[in-house]
């Protein structure tokens, strides 16, 4: 299991995200079934959060899935995790979505200012709470940076330019942030391997 | 750039917020340097552990059926009933044409999803250079907002010295006009000057004109020396288009002499005189012409008796 505690219940015979991928390859639907259980409610969270709105996050999730069942003889795992890479599609359909949206920066202030339903939320676990515990040991200004990037697909220039602070020192607050963000994080299990 | 500089800029390329000069740079570096690709990957998967920050959401109840539809949309074959005869053997084909086609579509489909990659990867690198145009965009905006409060300035300052210009010449006028007021004044006074001076002299002589009938009310009088002539008159007012031209008697003359064009007052206005140096008058005598004449035509003064 990646992370996602909330995710559907596994056990020591569950397969692990490498197997589901080969079986993925071979168009197994159950594999994508089974991947889709456990980082559905996970993605689904980053991409209400980066879009606001569950109908465009509902959209953005199909796109993913899809793409991973297509592409998934194209997974290479010496380039991240499973994990990461389904996140990482998530991130840039989501983005993609985002820009593609008129009213960029009202789904924005949405996404920032949306409380989710608490119906909505799995309960979480250790995971949730070691990062979140990492994530809170960032300085505020280091936090806010990488959050503009990870959550609203800003470029630093962007970012620069909405926190009105030169170029340099966004720059240096996003190495320091990452720096301290995988440091606080390394050596923890992320993935089933 | 240094090894250790691309280093630094891992994070934020991990991030995906790298852009403009430092992402070309970036980009050019990575493909040959395994240790940047392994510090991306790190940061990346750091990057990703945010959204485990995140409570997890239950997706809709029906999305991964339609996920599911939807993988299984392209797979669906056409069942072909088997049937006797010729409907067999054509259905038999049917098959066939079928398998091959299919076989050509995964082909095709697979190069499409080569196809499509890359095209993420173009979609990707035009956010990118959209967001650096954005940047430009807005310098350039900022540019023009300078340039047009620059213009306003400028426009401004020009109506400035418009008004000043004109200010300025409107003063050279009025200068040039009290100037001018300035000579005539010194010119009268000259000439006042010289009429009292005529008038006093006691060596002058002098003579009263008296009216004809023609300006039975008319006074006048002359001062003159040598070529020197005051003349005082009340004379009737001018009609349109006439003038008054004073005439001496000189002794052996056949006729009155043109001495000069006056108005009612005795003002001389047109020096119209054909006196001759030491011409010895004997008098003098007014007449109202149409232009100065040098023979008289309608007397009004004549020396008093």
């Amino acid at each position: 299991m990646y992370a996602f505690d909330g995710g559907p219940a596994t056990s020591d015979s569950a397969p692990s995200d490498q197997e589901l991928l080969a079986r993925l390859s071979r168009k197994d639907e159950a594999a994508l079934s089974a991947l889709y259980d456990r980082y559905a409610p996970g993605a689904m969270a980053l991409a209400v959060r980066i879009l606001g709105d569950p109908s465009d996050a509902e959209d953005a999730l199909q796109t993913v899935f899809v793409r991973v069942w297509r592409e998934a003889e194209r997974y290479d795992s010496t380039r991240g995790s499973v994990a990461a890479w389904i996140m990482s599609s998530v991130r840039n359909a989501s983005i993609d979505k985002l820009r593609r949206r008129d009213a960029h920066d009202r789904a924005a202030q949405q996404a920032a200012s949306r409380p989710v339903p608490a119906a909505e939320i799995v309960a979480g676990g250790d995971t949730r709470a070691r990062v979140r515990q990492a994530i809170e040991s960032l300085p505020a200004e280091q936090r806010e940076v990488i959050e503009l990037a990870y959550f609203k697909g800003l470029s630093q220039s962007e970012i620069a330019a909405r926190i009105k602070q030169p170029l340099g020192t966004v720059k240096t607050r996003m190495r320091l942030g990452m720096i301290k963000l995988r440091q606080t994080l390394q050596g923890q299990p992320q993935e089933k391997k | 750039m240094s090894h250790e500089d691309f280093l630094n800029l891992a994070p934020v390329y991990a991030l995906g917020a790298l852009d403009g000069d430092d992402l070309a740079q970036f980009r050019g570096h990575l493909p040959g340097c395994r240790s940047c690709q392994t510090t991306v990957r790190e940061f990346e998967e750091a990057g990703h552990e945010l959204a485990l920050d995140l409570p997890p959401v239950t997706p809709p109840p029906g999305l991964k059926e339609k996920i599911m539809h939807a993988v299984r949309a392209p797979q669906q074959g056409q069942v072909i009933p088997a049937t006797f005869g010729f409907t067999r053997v054509a259905a038999i084909a049917a098959v066939l044409a079928l398998a091959v086609s299919t076989w050509f579509l995964r082909d095709a489909y697979q190069k499409l999803a080569l196809k499509d990659g890359a095209f993420t990867q173009l979609h990707k690198e035009r956010e990118e250079q959209l967001s650096t145009l954005r940047n430009v965009e807005a310098d350039l905006k900022k540019k023009v907002e300078d340039y047009k409060k620059a213009q306003d300035a400028l426009k401004e300052m020009s109506e400035r010295v418009l008004t000043r210009t004109e200010e300025v010449a409107r003063l050279d006028a009025e200068k040039k006009r009290l100037e001018g007021e300035m000579a005539r004044t010194a010119k009268d006074i000259e000439r006042l000057k010289k009429m009292d001076a005529l008038i006093r002299d006691i060596k002058a002589s002098v003579v009263a004109l008296k009216g004809t009938d023609l300006a039975k009310d008319a006074t006048g009088r002359v001062f003159w020396k040598d070529q020197d002539v005051v003349f005082i008159a009340d004379l009737p007012p001018l009609p349109a288009g006439k003038v008054y031209e004073l005439w001496a008697l000189v002794d052996g003359a056949p006729g009155p002499v043109p001495a000069g064009i006056y108005d009612a007052s005795g003002n001389k206005t047109a020096d119209y005189s054909k006196l001759a140096q030491g011409a010895k008058i004997k008098g003098w005598a007014i007449s109202r012409e149409e232009k100065p004449v040098d023979a008289p035509t309608e007397i009004l003064f004549l020396p008093a008796p």
